[in-house]
């Protein structure tokens, strides 16, 4: 489980979304898209009479029809402390004492009565429905006012924590009528400065009752700015212009199409993206977690943008499309491809890490593209577009953080799952226990100089560079520019240093910052957001410098705010009053309201009356440094997650640029595994096989047994534990057995049949000569059985007991069924007979046989077969030509025909001659069980499966032979290599299938799964099904001969071929493509190649050796041998290698291309050569040396590394 | 049969953009028609789609054709079906048409070039081969010059001309928009192969 991804990242991840996202939940959307939905009339154009504006030679928007719904009057109350005063009080008190002008105020204006008699609640506009938050207590007024946090005055002076009640509500900007932010009431205060607290009081009226409000604000006047003279703030006399403000329709069919061909582009561009997801267990959830890493990226930003109080004026549904176009579903379809196509059988955590590693550059290159062009985009002096670019280069890099921390888990645990199923890989895992441990290298003695490891300390070269080699000159130079001189790196590291430094000074003395108030006159009024503050200082900024800038941009806005300090300041955004109308359940939607210009109202605490005035004016410089100390909140939020990113795009940029940071990851990687254990290689004594005259032509092991062949024909079989011969196959000595004649047949039962013991009742030891035991079957008459000489069985009588018995029918009956049920299978039994007694006689029988349960295999035959209900079918077949079908086979001639190949199978050794016949040989009797003399053609290669023979022929033919034995012995006798011909096997051999299979001689025959596999010299591999061996796949594309061929099942169904056009290819043979094409290491053609779940090690002709990592397709060393000739290789594990040489073998490891040990083979001669390699076990190899054969173990001793 | 299906899908493809774009244009105040317009579906100028498709259609049977001649090798038996790309490189091309509604006339020229510098970059993320490049140059000058002339006879305005009578920034959203169509043309020239090649086997 250690692979599966860390919890604590899921944690993280969600809480970083969670958080990035949670400023959404308190957004206000607001439905309004027209661009110019605000317009200011002059108030001399308004007729009091209608209630209308004149139309005068004003030029009126689209919707300016008709008279306002309401009219918006709002009190603006700014209230000052001087130095005294805000050291006196604490910060509490000073909030307690403004608010509670509120309440005066409210007062005020409710209680205030006109000349004519008219008080506020005559046309206010009232609340409809129930009493809500904002309508005042007299006479369902609606009033926004700070009054409002409170039940009433009481409440009020009771409430201890005035500042928390505020900010915890969720219209805390529309209830203190300016943004909380501009109040005053967040900041923390300094004792000793001037403090303003600024809230406002809106009143919404239904008509705009121009001589009532000049009294009410006359006599405001008297409370508020007797001991404050500004005058110029007073009263009507700003008050001389109106906006109105429109709040557009839903806006119809026709409006929307823009906005919806852009939705269904991108809904199909999404569709089709998803849609190429593939090689994925699950499909869907993957498309899912695709889908979510979009939305993510789109909900993050904007999260992000409200940290940094950065309010977009965009359309979100508008600008989203383009975002989701801009950041692509590309990276994901890239990195899911690239891990899925990574080999199946490594770690998870490898895989995602091969995946990335082979794709991180063009990924990253896209995205410094892409940010690049935002940038670009940015330039353009266009508000909305450059508030677009912002927003999309955060999406962008939000969108590239959760790829690489979301979708890069899901996917590990998509391939987790996928791994969890595939069994496979486990026991391949267990097989190569060994090769857990990293193999270390130890001290070589004799190292040969004339090796060249080549590239072996590019071990874990980065693909980007191999790619590199194939770029044009230009960027290969700008490229080893860039990574030799790591200027990128560098610069960044540098920019980043300077940029943290200057935020720390900023936020740790804020009065060292450079004051940002120069920019404050820059508000422009045609866009009214936060990027119309910012000056575009020179073109040539940085990516980096960006950040500053929104930064500033906040800083700008609070103090625009602060240092006019009159009716364009606080001001609360358009939507304000859409939803505090909203609010109180009316809606605005297709109407337009009169926006009064506000009325400001002054009061101040002073000790030193006269010297106020100039001191507020001086008051905002001060302002907002303490501001933008509250801001660092926001800041340092900010900073973090700039820094994170910054970081993580640093991170990632030197693990795919620069080797070095790699290898300190893959370090860092290795180092939070599991203790790791060193493998070393015990020093054991080979086992010399002394035996043959000639140097040793074949080899072949099936696991304890080893079966070598010379160049006399002389083939012997060797026990590979102790190094003892058990057999010599006497292929040149004549028969045993006289060929017999057929009139003496009937009497030889008598004379050779020997009976033996039987143990139990019903398990019966006896034994028959071999060779003529189907003839029996097919010839005795009524006597089928004998049991000759029973002198030796102890318990003879049994078998007596039995011959009584098989007069009779029923009783013998049972005998026959029980003794095939445990001894053979019947149907290849009476498959054979069916072929050598003629098809129509045997039909009924095999009827009856083929209800038999299936036997148990042939090595456990305990028992022998009396047929005689099946014989008596066959008493008219000729038997003479049947006899003469037989013998011919077995008896022809001696065999001593040279060997081209050798197949050691079970118990048997499969022998294929020049002269086209195949003989087969117990190794334990010591016997030639049959010979297959169907073919001249010579064999050139040989494989088993079951009781199947797969010959491939020199001229391309391939003949699919069975054969039938009966073993009663079971491996029980010890009489190996005797000359006793008491023991004899039944076996019998017949033809299934001959095909014309290549054009050319085939070269090597592989048995996995259910297929066959050849290659040939006519340049193909064909793929053989096993069931009806009709051709699945013939796979072209090498061209020149397939020299040799290795399966790999560990996972899927590969096969890597080497060919003499000096190339390999790695097919899959699930599907019969190519999955690799491998020619640019050999230079002549591969004339050994040897593969295991990992690697393929291929020798070419001219002493090139190289390690693959084939399914990545990637040659990880390439050795050049020059003096000395490698012979054969075995890989014994993943890690560990043995080739031969020259009076030696050499010992590598696979990994680092390195040779651990030479092994100095031959006591007196070292000249001769190593020609052949047999891998016996994963720590076992047969190596032929002249005449000699060694068999060298390599056990391994494990100690924990430290 | 397979080309006049490209012909009629590409031709939808083009009344349809055609008909929300100017619905923008309309909406942003950008372009101007006799009073009237837009008050329904059935007031918009008819003419308006129609030639927008005609070109549309031009544009995208043109360009495969181009590819022969700039011996463009179109690796059209390659099996994958890069509807992607397109329906992204149509995606920008309906953003920056977007983006020249927002153009303010203070800013206009750098606008402009920005824009035009984007419609290349379109061309590069998406094309780069010199028959589009050669097309996108030839249809951006043609249709501002029909533009023009349109202009010029009254049949619509645009609201704050600043190059002669029209915008600036025309060449470069027509440009795109070749792009955008030519890679749909070209596109739909590589299934309609498929889907000949598949119906000969």
């Amino acid at each position: 489980m250690q692979n599966m991804p860390n919890p604590a990242h899921f944690l993280l991840l969600i809480a970083s979304r969670s958080h990035g996202c949670s400023p959404l939940l308190n957004r206000q959307t607001v439905s309004a898209n027209e661009q110019e939905r605000t317009f200011t009339t002059n108030l001399s154009l308004y007729k009091e009479k209608e209630g209308t504006f004149s139309k005068d030679g004003v030029k009126y928007p689209k919707w300016f029809t008709g008279k306002p719904v309401l009219y918006i009057q709002r009190y603006i109350m700014e209230i000052y402390y001087d130095d005294v005063k805000s050291k006196l009080w604490t910060e509490e008190e000073m909030n307690k004492k403004t608010l509670l002008h509120s309440f005066y105020l409210v007062d005020n204006i409710t209680n205030f009565k006109s000349l004519s008699g008219k008080k506020i609640g005559n046309f206010c506009f009232k609340a409809k429905g129930h009493k809500t938050l904002f309508s005042s207590s007299i006479n369902d007024c609606i009033i926004a006012a700070p009054t409002n946090f409170w039940p009433n005055l009481s409440s009020f002076n009771s409430d201890k924590n005035v500042i928390e009640r505020i900010i915890e509500h969720s219209n805390a900007d529309l209830l203190i009528g300016v943004p909380v932010l501009a109040s005053g009431f967040q900041q923390q205060t300094v004792p000793g400065n001037y403090v303003k607290r600024i809230f406002s009081v809106s009143v919404v009226m239904s008509s705009f009752e121009n001589r009532f409000l000049k009294e009410l604000h006359e006599y405001l006047g008297k409370f508020y700015y007797r001991d404050f003279n500004v005058s110029h703030n007073f009263g009507l006399a700003s008050s001389t212009h109106i906006q109105h403000i429109y709040y557009s329709e839903a806006s119809g069919i026709l409006e929307l199409l823009p906005l919806l061909l852009t939705h269904v582009i991108v809904f199909l561009y999404i569709a089709f993206s998803v849609a190429k997801i593939e090689m994925v267990r699950s499909k869907w959830a993957l498309a899912f977690s695709a889908v979510c890493t979009i939305f993510a990226a789109l909900t993050m930003p904007l999260g992000i943008s409200t940290y940094l109080q950065l309010d977009s004026t965009l359309q979100n549904r508008e600008i989203y499309p383009y975002i989701i176009i801009i950041i692509g579903l590309e990276n994901i379809l890239i990195i899911t491809k690239s891990v899925v196509s990574t080999p199946m059988d490594l770690e998870v955590r490898e895989r995602i890490a091969e995946g990335l590693s082979k794709e991180g550059w063009s990924i990253w290159k896209t995205f410094f593209f892409e940010v690049i062009t935002l940038l670009a985009g940015y330039f353009i002096n266009v508000p909305a577009i450059q508030e677009f670019c912002v927003f999309a280069s955060v999406a962008v890099i939000s969108e590239y953080f959760l790829q690489m921390f979301f979708f890069v888990p899901v996917l590990a645990i998509e391939i987790r799952r996928i791994e969890l199923t595939d069994l496979n890989k486990q026991n391949i895992r267990k097989e190569d226990a060994l090769s857990e441990g990293e193999v270390e290298e130890q001290p070589i003695k004799s190292i040969d100089e004339t090796f060249q490891s080549k590239g072996s300390d590019e071990n874990f070269m980065s693909p980007s560079f191999t790619r590199q080699a194939k770029m044009p000159k230009r960027l290969a130079f700008a490229f080893s520019f860039w990574a030799r001189t790591r200027i990128v790196q560098r610069v960044l590291l540098l920019c980043m240093i300077g940029y943290i430094l200057y935020v720390i000074t900023y936020i740790v003395f804020p009065s060292m910052a450079p004051n940002g108030s120069g920019n404050v006159q820059r508000v422009s009024v045609e866009s009214p957001h936060f990027f119309s503050n910012m000056e575009v200082e020179s073109e040539s900024r940085l990516l980096w410098k960006i950040g500053l800038k929104i930064q500033r941009s906040v800083r700008n806005i609070v103090a625009t705010e602060s240092s006019e300090a009159s009716s364009t300041t606080s001001q609360l955004p358009w939507e304000a009053w859409y939803r505090l109308l909203s609010l109180n359940n009316y809606h605005l939607a297709g109407m337009h309201i009169g926006l009064l210009s506000p009325v400001v109202l002054k009061r101040e605490y002073s000790s030193k009356p006269g010297r106020m005035s100039v001191d507020v004016m001086n008051l905002t410089k001060q302002e907002d440094i303490s501001v933008i100390s509250i801001d660092g909140v926001y800041l340092v939020f900010a900073v973090l997650i700039l820094f994170i990113i910054i970081c993580y795009t640093l991170t990632v940029l030197m693990k795919y640029l620069l080797p070095t940071t790699r290898d300190i990851l893959l370090w860092f990687i290795r180092m939070c595994q599991p203790p790791q254990y060193r493998t070393t290689i015990a020093d054991n004594a080979p086992i010399i096989l002394r035996g043959h005259g000639q140097d040793i032509e074949c080899l072949d092991s099936n696991g304890s047994t080893l079966v070598t062949s010379c160049l006399e024909g002389k083939v012997i079989a060797w026990n590979v534990i102790t190094g003892e011969q058990y057999c010599i196959l006497r292929r040149n000595e004549i028969l045993p057995l006289p060929r017999p004649r057929m009139d003496r047949l009937r009497n030889h039962y008598d004379d050779s049949l020997l009976g033996m013991p039987v143990r139990g009742n019903a398990r019966m030891y006896g034994y028959m000569q071999g060779e003529i035991a189907p003839a029996h079957l097919g010839m005795t008459g009524s006597q089928s059985t004998y049991f000759g000489d029973v002198a030796r069985s102890p318990v003879s009588p049994m078998y007596k007991t039995h011959r009584r018995s098989r007069s009779d029918e029923v009783n013998s009956r049972t005998i026959v069924e029980s003794t095939f049920a445990t001894s053979m299978r019947p149907v290849s039994v009476a498959q054979r007979l069916e072929e050598n007694f003629g098809k129509g006689t045997i039909r009924q029988r095999r009827s009856d046989l083929s209800v038999l349960p299936d036997g148990q295999p042939l090595s456990s035959v305990d028992g022998y077969v009396s047929s005689k209900n099946i014989l008596k079918e066959h008493e008219s077949y000729n038997k003479r030509s049947l006899a003469e079908n037989y013998f011919q086979n077995l008896y022809d001639s001696s065999s001593n025909a040279a060997i081209w190949c050798l197949l050691c199978h079970d118990n048997i050794i499969i022998i294929g001659c020049c002269d086209g016949s195949v003989e087969v040989w117990d190794i334990q009797s010591n016997y030639r069980l049959c010979c297959y003399r169907g073919c001249s053609s010579g064999v050139t290669c040989l494989s088993a499966i079951k009781n199947r023979i797969f010959v491939g022929r020199s001229y391309g033919r391939i003949d699919i032979l069975q054969i039938s034995t009966f073993k009663p012995y079971g491996g029980s006798s010890n009489n190996y290599g005797n000359d006793n011909p008491q023991l004899p096997q039944l076996a019998s051999i017949n033809l299934l299938c001959t095909k014309k299979w290549h054009h050319e001689t085939l070269n090597t025959i592989k048995i996995a799964k259910e297929f066959a596999i050849t290659a040939s010299q006519d340049k193909t591999i064909k793929v053989m099904r096993l069931s009806d061996y009709g051709c699945t796949y013939t796979l072209h594309g090498h061209s020149d001969s397939v020299s040799c061929l290795n399966v790999d099942l560990s996972a899927g169904f590969f096969c890597v071929s080497g060919s003499a056009d000096c190339s390999l290819r790695v097919w899959d043979l699930s599907n019969g493509s190519c999955v690799h094409h491998l020619s640019e290491e050999h230079t002549t053609a591969i004339t050994v190649l040897e593969c295991n779940h990992k690697y393929a090690v291929s020798i070419s002709i001219d002493n090139v050796l190289c390690i693959w990592k084939y399914r990545a397709g990637v040659c990880i060393h390439r050795i050049v041998q020059s003096n000395n000739i490698i012979g054969g290789i075995a890989l014994l594990s993943s890690a560990l290698m043995v080739t031969g040489s020259q009076g030696c073998i050499v010992v590598w490891n696979v990994r680092s291309g390195r040779v651990m040990r030479t092994i100095t083979l031959g006591e007196y001669d070292c000249s001769n050569f190593v020609s052949h390699m047999q891998k016996i076990d994963n720590t076992t190899v047969a190596c032929s040396y002249g005449n000699e054969m060694y068999i060298i173990s390599f056990s391994s001793v494990v100690e924990k590394k430290d | 049969m397979h080309f006049l299906l490209r012909t009629l899908i590409v031709f939808v493809v083009g009344v349809l953009l055609s008909l929300a774009l100017l619905i923008l244009q309309i909406e942003r105040n950008v372009a101007l028609f006799p009073p009237g317009v837009l008050s329904d579906l059935s007031s918009i100028p008819w003419w308006v789609p129609i030639s927008c498709g005609a070109g549309a259609a031009t544009i995208g049977l043109s360009l495969p054709k181009m590819d022969e001649w700039f011996q463009r090798k179109y690796d059209y038996h390659h099996d994958q079906v890069e509807w992607v790309g397109v329906l992204r490189c149509v995606g920008i091309f309906v953003g920056i048409t977007y983006a020249s509604t927002l153009a303010y006339n203070s800013v206009i020229a750098k606008f402009s070039v920005s824009l035009s510098l984007m419609a290349i970059g379109q061309w590069w993320l998406f094309d780069r081969s010199v028959s589009g490049f050669v097309l996108g140059v030839a249809v951006s000058f043609t249709a501002t010059a029909v533009t023009q002339i349109i202009v010029h006879y009254g049949i619509f305005s645009f609201s704050k001309p600043d190059f002669l009578s029209i915008r600036s920034w025309l060449p470069g959203v027509f440009f795109s928009a070749t792009i955008a169509i030519g890679s749909l043309g070209r596109q739909l020239a590589q299934v309609t192969f498929h889907l000949s090649v598949y119906q000969f086997q």
